[in-house]
């Protein structure tokens, strides 16, 4: 699958050029209107272009080849699994998920392009992610097992660099909002470990909040257990959280889904060695 | 000045030429209704006639004729003495209530107004201008403000049926605490429920609920997908649902990897996989019941925890409507609406307006969605509340202090029962209870209600309404098309209101007898009259009060003052407009009029007050305004297209006298009244009659003249007569009796051949006896008649005749007086035909001798001679044509 070529806004305005983009997956599942919207506001905070991916599921394509393949729906009935079907739905799912994107990225001002890929979830889409993107992952979209997010998380930020914004589970109505609101009210928690990741995190985090007009508290958590955080985090009722990937904390698989239910809000996985900001590059 | 008939006896004559040949038919026909009308109400001049002992006839034939003699001026028109009045204007005068000579229907008013029972509402007639309004409003002023102010209303959502809203009574004022307590609570729901919702202690127990969904459902599907990835078989999300697939080295089976295995591997994993997907169906199945309970843990967490913030401001709030029922109700089902849809105060702006667009019409309006929280306040009787008018109507009034005195001055359907307004909203029209607007029945609910009869008549539905509420004692809000049952579309079905109203309608008699007569439901309804007189006596006592009203009239409309001159002016103007010299017409806005005229002509002239020159100023120009007509009328007759003789003497022709009225101009007019006589069968011919023209009261008085006939003359014979009767050049209309006196001396003079004098004119109806009664416009027939005389010059020998009754009601114009009192017009007053007889026909009447004959040479003797040789004839012809037969 090739890359479609970038679209402008509907205004036909130049985008501010930017070198990294914010990549959500249109899920099959739920076409999560709230999380592209909330993607394009966060592009729109970090300067960055929206990209859209929707994965073809391959197993799904070799799953109708068995003369067996059958489907469950959700109300509950089992009815034969057929080609013609999955690539019509495929194709209408698409469809929608474009369409929710333009709309998104056209009310933010924001360039955006979108594909459609075929092969493993998240996996198919993290091979369109570079370094300093931020791949936008939705744990509750979809019956992910948590180590496969785990890795999926991982493979974003230690292997490819990228950043990875969890929204979902957790981060219900009304927190969403506060982040992307124009007034500036909410306060962005940035976690510090205590490492020179840590210290780059809280940096960015502070730039965030100063574009965003949101309140700032960093959080020393230095060797403190995921528990011990995660009550420190529940009890600022943060409107976003901004941590280090590779700290201690995400030392097993299930702790990257317990942090985004705790904290009851979108979670910024930080995996990019992000340079610290200059003055004045803010909006 | 326009008149109105009066005492029941008049007549409209309109000529073909007339282009308002149909107002004069209505005309014609309702002076007809007041006749009869007058007749029911025992009018005396009527009665004279009709309770007349037949031996007292008989006693008058036998005494002797005198004949009349001309009125003296003095009697022609009643001046006001003005020396009575010891005031230089009117302004020294004190302020007059005019309700004197208005005892009667006071009195009905406080009957009506004190009687609490079912259908004792007020119907207030007489003529228009006579004070009935002026004279209800005062006694109610005093009346409802001694009366506790009644309940409040207001119309609340019901939040199980909104199609059917709620009505709620509350005690006077009340409805507005209400209606700001909801909107407090409202506003500080507003900031307290977010904060809760954003609570610490709210999120952990909704996280919580979450969880244990999530933890629910996502265990039974983890528990599926770990029993199969045991098995080598993976769970993956589709389109539409979940697939189950067999693995190989951690990846999908491809189909030739499939297609490779022995048949029993691919029977087992083929089984397997049906067995996962039956137990994923059943988890499936089970999803909805997680979910329900699911919500209904998240609702009663919410109940909980803003059960403290909304329960505690509805307590406080309920504790001020104790005793209560419906409201405490209410307040309960509202509480319960605000738990159950706590989200709406967490919503944003776009989220709002999203709801708003599928809430239909709990959405429209204001962006607000708290609308189905509005106390819809549609009475208000807050002590001292001024109220706005509430339908646009500026005419609409509040006068009442305690209880409400309600004027709606434009009574429609919507207008007096309220109505349910609609917005669009994407091309549907929507309604819900805020809309629902009150009527001039809810504002006059426990006060007074008055209404003008003749406009609600005119209002479609409108008369029918009022009646279905005042029946049934409760207010029904309905459209006009569910009225009629012309829309079958769902649309609010408001809970009635009780009613308890008095309803005061103003119209004139006629309205009040035709719907008496016409509606069956009037009666039980409206069972006071209040029927206000329209004249009262004139003496010195009546002509003081007189001046205090016209002095109030003009204190009250910032006009200058009367001299007493000016005030005996307007005085005997309201004599001549109640066409009685002995009364004074209780019509006061004509008389009004006049005095606002007068204040202009003496503004112009800067004057500083006005006097009779003035008044008489407004008096003629007035009949210079209206007097086209009449011109024309006069005009027609001095060119002798329309012929009228003054002069000389011609057999079987006579001047009759009519009245013309068309809009505000009333004047009279002489008409040639003929007769023919031959032998006949005994018929009276009345040409007008045949062709239609003449009404039934024209057409009773000819069938009396053969009455008269046959009992007058020649009484052992039978009446061998045909005649025929007709009003000359006469292309209109004609009704009333009036001129049956004219019409018998017509008939006289053609049985007699004698001549009648056509320098007299003749007004009056005739009973079967002879005796000539009153009629009605006797000041404009004189009028008319001299006016023709005038015209072609007085010869000093003309006059009318008009009935002796009728001289009471003289108040001549002055040319008329100044003419009579130079010898050069005379008025007779008459009171037997045998007087007219011989003033018309220059010799007497003849009055029968104790053998019963009539003089030799006398008018009746002729007439008796005539008639007996018309029986003889026709028994010669009776008894040949026998002969002929044997």
């Amino acid at each position: 699958m090739s890359e479609e070529p970038e679209k402008r806004n509907d205004s036909g305005q130049e985008e501010p050029q930017s070198a990294h983009k914010i990549l959500v997956e249109a899920d099959t599942l739920t076409p999560e209107p709230q999380a592209i919207q909330f993607a394009a506001r966060m592009a729109g905070v970090l300067h960055a272009k929206l990209a859209g991916c929707f994965v073809e599921n391959q197993a799904l394509m070799d799953l109708v080849a068995l003369p067996f393949a059958s489907e469950v729906s959700f109300g509950g009935t089992v009815k034969p699994f057929e080609r013609g079907r999955l690539e019509r739905e495929w194709e209408a799912q698409a469809k929608q998920a474009e369409t929710a994107f333009a709309a998104a990225a056209s009310a933010a001002g924001l360039a955006w392009s979108f594909e459609v890929r075929r092969g493993k979830p998240i996996f198919s889409m993290l091979e369109a992610a570079a370094q300093e993107d931020v791949v936008v992952l939705n744990p509750g979209a979809r019956l992910t097992p948590v180590g496969e997010l785990a890795r999926a998380v991982r493979a974003a930020t230690a292997d490819i660099h990228a950043d990875v914004l969890l929204t979902g589970r957790g981060a219900r109505g009304s927190a969403t909002r506060r982040v992307t609101d124009t007034v500036p009210r909410g306060t962005l928690v940035a976690l510090d470990d205590m490492t020179s990741r840590g210290e780059a995190c809280c940096a960015m985090a502070q730039d965030l909040a100063d574009r965003a007009g949101m309140n700032f508290i960093p959080l020393r958590t230095g060797a403190s257990s995921l528990a011990d955080v995660v009550d420190l985090v529940r009890q600022l009722a943060p409107s976003l959280v901004i941590v280090n990937a590779s700290s201690a904390i995400f030392s097993q698989d299930e702790s990257v889904t317990k942090l985004s239910i705790a904290a009851g809000c979108p979670v910024f996985l930080l995996g990019s060695e992000r340079k610290r900001p200059q003055a004045g590059s803010g909006r | 000045m326009k008149r109105k008939p009066s005492d029941g006896i008049s007549e409209c004559r309109v000529s073909s030429s007339c282009s308002c040949a149909l107002i004069c038919d209505k005309l014609t026909e309702a002076v007809s209704v007041y006749a009869c009308l007058d007749l029911l109400l025992g009018n005396e001049e009527h009665q004279t006639a009709a309770n007349q002992d037949p031996q007292e006839g008989t006693n008058r034939e036998m005494s002797p004729v005198q004949k009349p003699e001309p009125l003296s001026p003095d009697l022609l028109y009643r001046n006001c003495d003005v020396s009575q009045f010891e005031f230089t204007t009117t302004a020294e005068l004190p302020d007059t209530l005019g309700l004197t000579g208005q005892e009667r229907a006071l009195e009905a008013i406080e009957f009506g107004v004190a009687m609490a029972r079912t259908g004792y509402n007020i119907f207030a007639l007489g003529p228009s201008g006579a004070g009935k309004r002026e004279a209800v409003t005062r006694y109610l002023e005093k009346v409802a403000s001694t009366k506790p102010a009644p309940s409040d209303w207001a119309y609340v959502n019901n939040f199980s049926s909104p199609n059917k809203p709620i009505v709620l009574r509350m005690g006077a004022g009340r409805a507005a605490l209400l209606s700001n307590g909801v909107a407090a609570l409202i506003d500080d729901l507003k900031g307290a429920i977010p904060a809760i919702l954003e609570s610490e202690e709210y999120k952990k127990r909704l996280m919580s609920i979450d969880a244990e969904y999530s933890q629910h459902q996502g265990q039974a599907f983890e528990t599926l997908r770990l029993r199969a990835e045991a098995k080598n078989i993976t769970l993956l999300s589709t389109p539409s649902g979940f697939a189950f697939a067999p693995l190989r080295e951690g990846e999908v089976m491809k189909p030739d990897e499939f297609n490779k295995l022995p048949d029993e591997e691919r029977e087992r994993i083929k089984n397997t996989i049906g067995e996962l997907e039956q137990e994923l169906a059943r988890i499936f199945q089970h999803v909805p019941g997680w979910e329900k309970d699911r919500r209904e843990q998240v609702r009663e967490l919410n109940r909980e925890v803003s059960e403290n913030a909304v329960g505690r401001s509805i307590r406080d709030l309920a504790a001020l409507f104790e005793g209560n029922e419906p409201v405490r109700v209410w307040l309960d089902t509202l509480e319960a609406d605000l738990v159950e849809n706590i989200g709406l105060f967490t919503l944003d702006g776009e989220e709002q307006a999203a709801l708003q667009t599928q809430s239909g019409p709990m959405g429209m309006g204001s962006a607000d969605l708290f609308r189905r929280y509005q106390v819809n306040v549609i009475v208000d009787n807050r002590a001292g509340q001024e109220r706005e008018p509430e339908n646009g109507n500026a005419d609409s009034d509040f006068i009442g202090g305690g209880a409400p005195v309600i004027v709606e001055e434009h009574p429609t359907f919507t207008n007096l029962i309220g109505r349910i307004e609609h917005v669009s909203q994407m091309g549907a029209l929507l309604t819900d209870f805020g809309l629902i607007k009150a009527g001039a029945l809810h504002r006059a609910n426990g006060g007074y209600l008055l209404l003008d009869a003749n406009r609600i008549l005119r209002e479609p539905l409108a008369w029918d309404a009022l009646k279905r509420a005042l029946r049934t004692k409760r207010i029904a809000l309905e459209t006009p098309g569910d009225y009629l049952s012309l829309v079958s579309t769902v649309s609010l079905e408001p809970d009635t209101i009780p009613l308890d109203v008095k309803v005061i309608l103003f119209g004139d008699r006629l309205l009040y007898y035709m719907l008496a007569d016409a509606d069956p439901e009037f009666g039980d309804l409206f069972k006071v009259a209040a029927d206000f007189d329209d004249q009262i006596d004139r003496d010195a006592e009546s002509d003081l009060l007189y001046a205090g009203l016209i002095a109030t009239i003009c204190r009250k409309e910032d006009m200058l003052h009367l001299t007493p001159d000016a005030l005996g002016r307007v005085i005997e103007e309201s004599a001549r407009y109640a066409e009685d010299a002995e009364k004074l017409t209780l019509e006061l806005e004509p008389m009004a009029d006049l005095v606002r005229e007068a204040d202009l002509y003496a503004r112009q002239e800067a004057a500083s007050a006005i006097d009779a020159r003035h008044v008489q100023r407004a008096v003629d120009a007035r009949i210079s305004r209206n007097d086209r007509l009449r011109e024309r009328s006069l005009e027609t007759i001095t060119r002798e297209i329309i012929m009228i003789d003054t002069e000389g003497e011609v057999v079987g022709q006579v001047n009759g006298l009519s009245v013309l009225s068309l809009g505000q101009a009333s004047f009279g007019r002489p008409s040639r009244i003929s007769a023919r006589v031959r032998m006949g069968n005994g018929n009276l011919v009345d040409i007008e009659r045949e062709v239609d023209l003449g009404g039934p009261l024209h057409s009773k008085g000819v069938m009396i003249l053969s009455g008269f006939l046959s009992a007058h003359f020649a009484t052992s014979i039978p009446l061998s007569l045909s005649a025929s009767l007709v009003f000359e050049q006469s292309y209109g209309g004609i009704d009333g009796d009036s001129a049956s006196a004219a019409e018998l001396i017509a008939l006289l003079s053609s049985l007699s051949k004698l001549p009648v004098a056509q320098n007299f004119a003749i007004t009056g109806s005739i009973n079967q006896f002879g005796q000539i009664q009153a009629i009605g416009g006797v000041n404009d027939k004189i009028e008319g008649f001299f006016d023709i005389c005038a015209r072609r010059g007085l010869t000093g020998d003309q006059g009318v005749l008009i009935p002796h009754a009728n001289v009471k009601h003289l108040m001549l114009r002055r040319d008329v007086v100044d003419a009579v009192e130079r010898g050069v017009f005379d008025i007779f007053p008459v009171e037997t035909i045998e007087e007219a007889v011989e003033l018309m026909m220059g010799r007497p009447a003849g009055l029968r001798d104790e053998r019963g004959a009539f003089p030799d040479g006398s008018v009746f003797e002729r007439v008796e001679v005539q008639l007996t040789k018309f029986a003889e004839t026709q028994r010669a012809f009776s008894s040949g044509d026998r002969g002929r037969r044997g």
